[in-house]
């Protein structure tokens, strides 16, 4: 009375088999190797939003290097220094700074808040309001809360929102194409530059 | 006999295959050190020729975190996450579930458990709705959910999201008590080729690989696993319940473009799992214990489109089919499941964020008759469900204060259309607390077992020789259980290590589940031979209260030591309702679940890449059971040898010999033996 199940199962795992093989004969190496880490695209991303921003002209600022700081625990390993390493930015000098306390930032262009600064975050936003420098970070809800760029993690790939009336406020202009891409722009839209 | 014929299938030649597939993935996973680390450099350097666009468009793999929306979520979630399930060192998906507060995992033997959340505890978990990866996985058979047949790799979980108390308004029907949705990682985050052996003294034997690639923006993973559990601890030595499976698997997920996403996975299973049953015939020898094989097996395949249009909006449409076939000694399940699901969020002005959803289901099975005193009529039976959902969540004051109104709509082929209103208030008052508090009314819709089921049960023989019966006919009236739910809920990141969730709740329950005495015995003389009949049916006549919280405190004493626990309380009053025929099972069902709950983690992390996980755990008794109180504990020492290779021997249940947990299985309890097993894991 019980139908004999076991042939069309072992059919099912037959088809498995082949199923498996098929993607283990379809695999890329080279595809597999080309997919980037998030700290390295996170640093591709800071890199690029340097060309993307102008700072008010600072005389007194004799900074002969383009500062990217990393406020707190530095999450991207080499990726940041090996992205910047040998390029230029408004015709100076890139250097990475890892800064444990926000008062050192009086000189960085951009600033990378790191995630682990979380609880501080209020804190270091009131302190740098005035500072001419960009804000970047990941921190959930970073651009809500004042910040100025904030990477997001969405579907496996990084995309940014950016806070214009945070940008405006330090006395930075960003580029609409910086805008155009962006995952979500809060603020007002005076704010935003028409740059060329 | 009909048993051993069952029994004596063709497991030999599937091992064969398994064994032939495994070492197919296993071969071929061998030229994968083709991949040059080398090249990482050049990478970096040219990703920053990327444009902004470009670089949006790129997909990375990323370090697997908690999601931050849990932390403003309206209710009593919780989340097993990825680390704390391989660091558990949990080898079944129920295990994993012991580590959740207000979750009652009791193993039942070596193929089942009784798993409930705050409260209702039973062998099908029947008021709490289960997901995995957006499949339910609750049957409308004999309403919930068979736990030995929902298996993946431990390793590809990406988190186990465990809500106390009722979801109904967008989970859908039967999340009565709570929600169990598994989440696995996406084809992306396992890439390359992961293998794992491992074996003990319960554990005989377990392999599982799993190969994962990509090709494009498509990735995609596979996996293949088998296991032989050896029975538990029987004092009557029926050592019944040995465990044997395999199971084999894919997914693959494309990212078509920023916005579209598609995913395609899929299982197929095959187990014989030992249970003990009692098998009733109104012929001669009326009632006999049979000892044998569930022959399990199925398979599913779910597609699935999200379309993300901006945060917060998107589009998903998800289906999928499911194959159950179960040949257990009393009784067949043959069933087909189809799903297909609509849901859809989008923001409106004034802050509100407005998710709505359609849903459909039909499930047929066929339950060929296998004993006499277990049948379903009509046979075969399609059960329909008509679902839909729209919740509409405000931000009365940005960034503080959230009101979600919603209310779920159910029409299945066994009720009216039904609303299941919920409503849920979530103040945060700073950055690091949370405050929530909810109301809900939620629904378990009835099913076949209620229904359409007859279930007979021998009483002995009668003075003058008749054979003396009762039976639980169907009961066409039987309404959905109904839960009326309020919870208030406190989360607080007191100090930068200390985390502590506390949630509170009291439910009211009416036309419960119960087990009604409809008539006085009279002498039926069909099902031929004659007999004398005990009429009952399956009623709606218990209600009642539950009332208890749940305290969670975490700690991470230091980098490399984190401390969890948890206590969970409950209180049942469950009696008749006014005019009930229920027989008395009211005691039972309050005794089955516990009162107390205590567990005790502590996660540490040595230098060299060695971890030990302790575990401690305390269960009051269950009276309705006839088990006692126990203790336990779990070890478990792991280390990462290399990059590759894991090296782990873990510990389990090692304060006693043995100990029961639930019953269920006809004789004396099953006990759960103390084991251990070694593991060795390879990934590259």
């Amino acid at each position: 009375m019980i139908p004999d199940r076991a042939v069309p199962f072992t059919a099912a795992l037959h088809l498995l088999a082949l199923l498996i093989s098929f993607f283990l004969c379809a695999r890329d190496c080279t595809a597999q190797q080309a997919r980037p880490t998030e700290s390295q695209v996170k640093a591709a991303y800071i890199f690029n939003f340097g060309k993307f921003v102008r700072w008010q002209a600072q005389p007194q600022q004799s900074s002969d290097s383009f500062d990217i700081c990393v406020l707190g625990k530095n999450p991207f390993g080499l990726a940041l220094e090996t992205t910047v390493a040998g390029e230029k930015i408004d015709g100076k000098n890139i250097g990475v700074k890892n800064l444990s306390n926000v008062a050192e930032a009086a000189h960085c262009k951009i600033l990378f808040i790191s995630s682990a600064e979380e609880n501080r975050l209020k804190s270091i936003l009131s302190t740098i309001k005035q500072s001419n420098l960009l804000t970047v970070s990941d921190i959930p809800g970073f651009a809500e809360r004042g910040g100025m760029i904030e990477l997001v993690t969405l579907e496996g790939r990084i995309r940014f929102e950016v806070n214009v009336a945070a940008v405006s406020d330090a006395g930075l202009t960003v580029s609409s194409e910086l805008l155009k891409v962006a995952l979500k722009v809060i603020g007002s839209k005076q704010a935003w530059e028409i740059d060329k | 006999m009909k048993i051993s014929n069952r029994s004596a299938n063709a497991w030999p030649a599937r091992l064969l295959i398994l064994t032939a597939l495994l070492a197919v993935l296993w071969i071929s996973s061998a030229p994968a050190h083709c991949a040059d680390t080398a090249a990482e450099k050049d990478q970096t350097n040219s990703l920053k020729e990327l444009s902004l666009a470009e670089l949006g468009n790129l997909q990375v793999t990323t370090a697997t975190k908690e999601p931050e929306a849990i932390w403003k979520t309206p209710a009593a979630i919780y989340v097993i996450t990825h680390e704390a399930i391989i660091r558990s060192g949990a080898t079944s998906i129920p295990e994993a579930l012991r580590l959740a507060p207000g979750v009652e995992v009791a193993r039942i033997d070596n193929d089942k458990w009784s798993i409930g959340i705050r409260g209702f505890g039973s062998r099908l978990c029947r008021s709490v709705l289960v997901l995995i990866d957006g499949r339910t996985v609750y049957t409308t058979l004999l309403a919930g959910t068979y736990w030995e047949v929902q298996d993946t790799v431990m390793q590809d979980i990406d988190r186990i999201e465990v809500i106390r108390g009722p979801g109904g308004t967008i989970w859908g029907p039967n999340a009565v008590n709570g929600v169990i949705n598994v989440i696995t990682k996406p084809a992306s985050e396992t890439q390359g080729t992961y293998a794992e052996v491992l074996g003990g003294n319960v554990e005989q034997g377990s392999v599982t690989i799993r190969q994962g690639g990509n090709r494009g923006s498509v990735d995609y993973r596979a996996y293949a696993k088998g296991f032989n559990r050896a029975a538990q601890f029987h004092s009557d030595d029926r050592e019944f319940d040995h465990w044997r499976a395999m199971q084999g698997g894919f997914r693959i997920d494309w990212a078509e473009s920023q916005r579209d996403g598609y995913t395609l996975q899929g299982d197929i299973y095959d187990q014989r799992a030992g249970e003990s049953v009692v098998a009733t015939t109104y012929a001669p020898p009326y009632q006999q214990v049979l000892d044998g094989n569930a022959l399990l097996s199925g398979g599913n395949i779910l597609g699935r489109w999200k379309r993300t249009t901006s945060e917060g909006q998107d589009i998903q449409v998800q289906a999928f089919y499911d194959r159950t076939n179960r040949y257990e000694p009393n009784f067949d399940d043959l069933r087909n499941t189809y799903d297909i699901d609509f849901l859809q969020r989008f923001r409106l002005p004034w802050r509100q964020e407005v998710s709505w959803g359609l849903g459909a289901r039909a499930s047929r099975g066929d339950n060929p008759v296998v004993v006499s005193g277990l049948t379903f009529e009509p046979d075969p039976r399609t059960d329909t469900l008509l679902s839909g959902f729209l919740q509409d969540e405000i931000s009365v004051v940005d960034h503080r204060l959230s009101l979600s109104l919603g209310t779920k709509l159910l029409k299945t082929n066994f009720t009216d259309l039904r609303p299941e209103p919920s409503a849920r208030l979530l103040y945060t008052p700073t950055d690091k607390q949370t405050l929530w508090a909810a109301a809900t009314h939620a629904l378990r819709t009835p099913s076949d077992s209620e229904e359409n089921f007859s279930l007979a049960g021998f009483i002995g023989i009668a003075p003058g020789g008749l054979p003396y019966f009762a039976r639980f006919n169907p009961n066409k009236n039987f309404v959905p259980e109904q839960l009326n739910g309020y919870e208030v809920g406190y989360r607080g990141l007191l100090h930068e290590q200390l985390y502590l969730d506390i949630a509170g709740f009291f439910n009211h329950y009416s036309s419960l589940f119960s087990e009604d005495i409809i008539g006085a015995p009279y002498i039926e003389t069909n099902p031929a031979p004659t007999h004398i009949l005990l009429p009952a049916e399956f009623g709606n006549g218990l209600m009642g209260t539950t009332e208890g919280g749940e305290i969670a405190p975490e700690w991470q004493v230091a980098s490399f030591w984190r401390l969890r626990a948890s206590y969970s309380f409950l209180e049942m009053h469950i009696k008749r309702a006014p005019g009930s025929l229920d027989v008395g099972s009211a005691p039972g069902i309050q005794g089955s679940s516990p009162q107390h709950q205590v567990l005790t983690q502590s996660g540490f992390d040595f230098p060299k890449a060695v971890s030990l996980d302790l575990l401690y755990r305390y269960v009051s008794a269950l009276p309705g059971q006839g088990v006692r109180a126990y203790s336990s504990a779990d070890v478990s020492l792991a280390w990462s040898m290399t990059p590759h290779f894991r090296f782990s021997v873990a510990g389990q249940n090692l304060l006693q010999p043995h100990h029961a947990e639930f019953g269920g299985d006809p004789g004396p309890l099953v006990q759960i033996k103390r084991s251990a097993y070694a593991e060795l894991t390879w990934q590259k």
